[in-house]
């Protein structure tokens, strides 16, 4: 088939003025018409970068130092005027922080506009033609497809022996502006427990978490923690036994160094890894560090429940896995948990118990071995 | 989703409340500071719903500074020697000029606070920004960056729960929200890097074309306020 070439890119390599790697490309590659390419890689691999690349925005946008040639239809791509660059779409991993708009139907026109445009086609291409790698030391590989490690498999924790029960929850209902999210739960969590809480988006996950973190209030049904209702145990004496890890980890950040943040508890820092950078501001690391900083700082404040928000959200497999691994060892300490997450191979690994919340009832699933 | 352009334009409102409020600040008469503001009232209500909670808890925080105006002016209010005594409240005089005076210039506060305040809660912020963009040339960079700024206070709200949370689970104790300022200002200038890649990856340029067409009526508006300034004067001459 005589594909039309999109994308040609020779000898790339970007660095950004604060960092000493660069992300580099030694050779050609080209993206032609009707092709969907996968680009793979560790968390702060510069997956984003590349696709800044490609769209453009470097380095007038995003400074940095940018060498070789990116072509887009035979055009250097930072020659692309703004309504030629428009044309290339871009999708961004915070999707809350992408909207301008007020409505939604203003946030679909936007981009139709800077177009000039009036009408909106829209076409989906279904064929995966290749991969591109980007390895720990920014070098980019193109790869064939069948290297895709397509399924991730983690190991599962092992099963110990649980022990008092510690939250009861009782025909647990919710509702916002008569949309019924939560409908009679009933589920308990025992000491060293680990619960898993799947479901689609909006289906009540995280209001559900919010609700046993007392943050939301509830008519019906009941909340207890060793036979006592939540409602009826001050927020101190709740929140020395319980925390709750959001899903954005720079919510836990409060001081400008790691160290600060645990409290100079340095044998934490070791458990996670990140005991070389004790002097860093927690803002600049790493998605995957910054995770396990926000751990850390649960860990080090010696509570018994901890209920998890979207851990695994934005993080690689390695990163996974040494969440699992903290995991265990918390739990090993004796910690309990609730995580509240889509993504299944982790809650298999890691979870005594998984529930599926749908329609707003839950449902035990099968952990599968 | 059928998309339905507003009854009025929002700049057209926005020139209005001046409209109002210079005649106001023009005139020494109360009763005129008292039509202009049942007229805005009545003009308001007719174009946009109102929330009467808000105006109420506008009037419960007027209250107290408008006492103290009234007080101060009464007491402090110059050229009030040689006034004929109105009353005498615990061995206190209140002049007739000073007590004119005071009750003017509260009564110009109050209408004044309260058509802004009108015009505030009538105005739908991105409708104005659309036309401002369309009819007075605001750059599009400007004007789409004041939206996103506007959506941002809502993404900060949430963020600041959540950090004021994680805070309170942390040290037990209630948080003063001055604490929080060094997350709250990595949050923003996050959000602030982000919108402004959104906008430049989706080509936002000059030449843009708008979905919604704001159309600027103002020659009503125009007439209207002539007509109220007109009456402004004659009141000020008699």
């Amino acid at each position: 088939m005589n594909q039309k070439q999109i994308y040609f890119l020779e000898n790339f390599s970007f660095r950004y003025p604060y960092s000493e790697k660069a992300i580099q490309w030694s050779g050609n590659i080209s993206i032609n018409e009707n092709e969907i390419l996968l680009i793979s890689g560790k968390s702060g691999a510069g997956k984003s970068t590349f696709l800044y690349a490609l769209k453009g925005l470097l380095p007038d946008t995003i400074f940095g130092k940018l060498k070789g040639k990116i072509l887009f239809k035979g055009k250097d791509v930072s020659q692309l005027s703004s309504f030629e660059k428009a044309k290339i779409g871009f999708l961004f991993q915070n999707p809350a922080a992408q909207m301008i708009n007020r409505t939604v139907i203003q946030e679909i026109a936007f981009g139709m506009e800077n177009l000039q445009m009036k009408q909106q086609e829209d076409y989906l291409k279904d064929s995966v033609s290749g991969f591109i790698k980007i390895g720990a030391n920014g070098k980019i590989e193109k790869k064939d497809l069948k290297e895709i490690p397509w399924t991730q498999k983690f190991p599962r924790l092992p099963n110990i022996s649980k022990g008092e029960k510690l939250i009861e929850i009782k025909n647990l209902s919710f509702s916002y502006d008569n949309n019924h999210i939560l409908k009679g739960l009933n589920f308990e969590l025992r000491k060293k427990e680990i619960i898993g809480i799947i479901g689609a988006n909006g289906a009540g996950k995280t209001t559900l978490l919010k609700l046993i973190a007392g943050v939301l209030k509830s008519k019906n049904g009941k909340i207890s923690y060793k036979h006592e209702n939540i409602e009826h145990i001050s927020f101190k004496k709740y929140y020395r036994n319980l925390a709750l890890l959001f899903q954005n980890p720079e919510n836990h950040f409060l001081f400008s160094e790691v160290e600060r943040e645990i409290a100079g508890n340095r044998k934490i820092l070791d458990l996670v890894g990140l005991n070389k950078m004790q002097k860093r501001n927690p803002f600049t690391l790493s998605e995957g560090e910054k995770r396990r900083l926000s751990l850390a700082i649960l860990w080090n404040l010696k509570r018994e429940i901890f209920l998890f928000d979207e851990p695994t959200f934005g993080q690689d497999y390695e990163n996974k896995n040494k969440l699992i691994e903290l995991i265990g060892k918390m739990r090993e300490k004796g910690n309990s948990f609730i995580i509240v997450s889509h993504d299944y191979p982790f809650l298999n690994s890691v979870c005594d118990k998984i529930f599926l919340l749908k329609n707003g009832y839950l449902r035990e699933t099968q952990i599968q071995n | 989703m059928k998309f339905r352009p507003p009854q009025l334009n929002e700049l057209t409102l926005f020139f209005l409340t001046f409209i109002y409020l210079v005649p106001v600040l023009l005139s020494e008469n109360i009763l005129l500071n008292f039509l202009l503001l049942i007229l805005a009232f009545i003009n308001i209500i007719f174009f946009r719903k109102i929330r009467f909670k808000h105006l109420g808890l506008l009037v419960l925080f007027l209250i107290i500074p408008l006492i103290s105006l009234f007080v101060t002016v009464l007491i402090y209010a110059k050229g009030a020697e040689n006034s004929p005594i109105l009353a005498e409240i615990f061995g206190f005089e209140i002049k007739q000029i000073a007590f004119n005076n005071a009750l003017f210039l509260v009564s110009r506060t109050f209408c004044l606070s309260m058509i802004s305040f009108l015009f505030l809660l009538s105005i739908r912020y991105d409708a104005l920004v659309f036309a401002l963009m369309q009819n007075l040339k605001l750059p599009v960079s400007v004007g789409y960056s004041l939206l996103a700024t506007f959506n941002a206070f809502a993404h900060l709200k949430e963020e600041f729960s959540r950090i004021r949370l994680a805070y309170k689970m942390r040290f037990l104790k209630k948080v003063f929200p001055l604490k929080l300022l060094m997350p709250m200002l990595v949050s923003a200038s996050r959000f602030a890097y982000s919108a402004g890649l959104s906008m430049e990856s989706r080509g936002l340029n000059k030449q843009k074309t708008f979905l919604e067409l704001v159309r600027c009526v103002p020659i009503r508006n125009i007439e209207k306020g002539k007509i109220l300034c007109f009456f402004a004067k004659n009141a000020e001459r008699k």
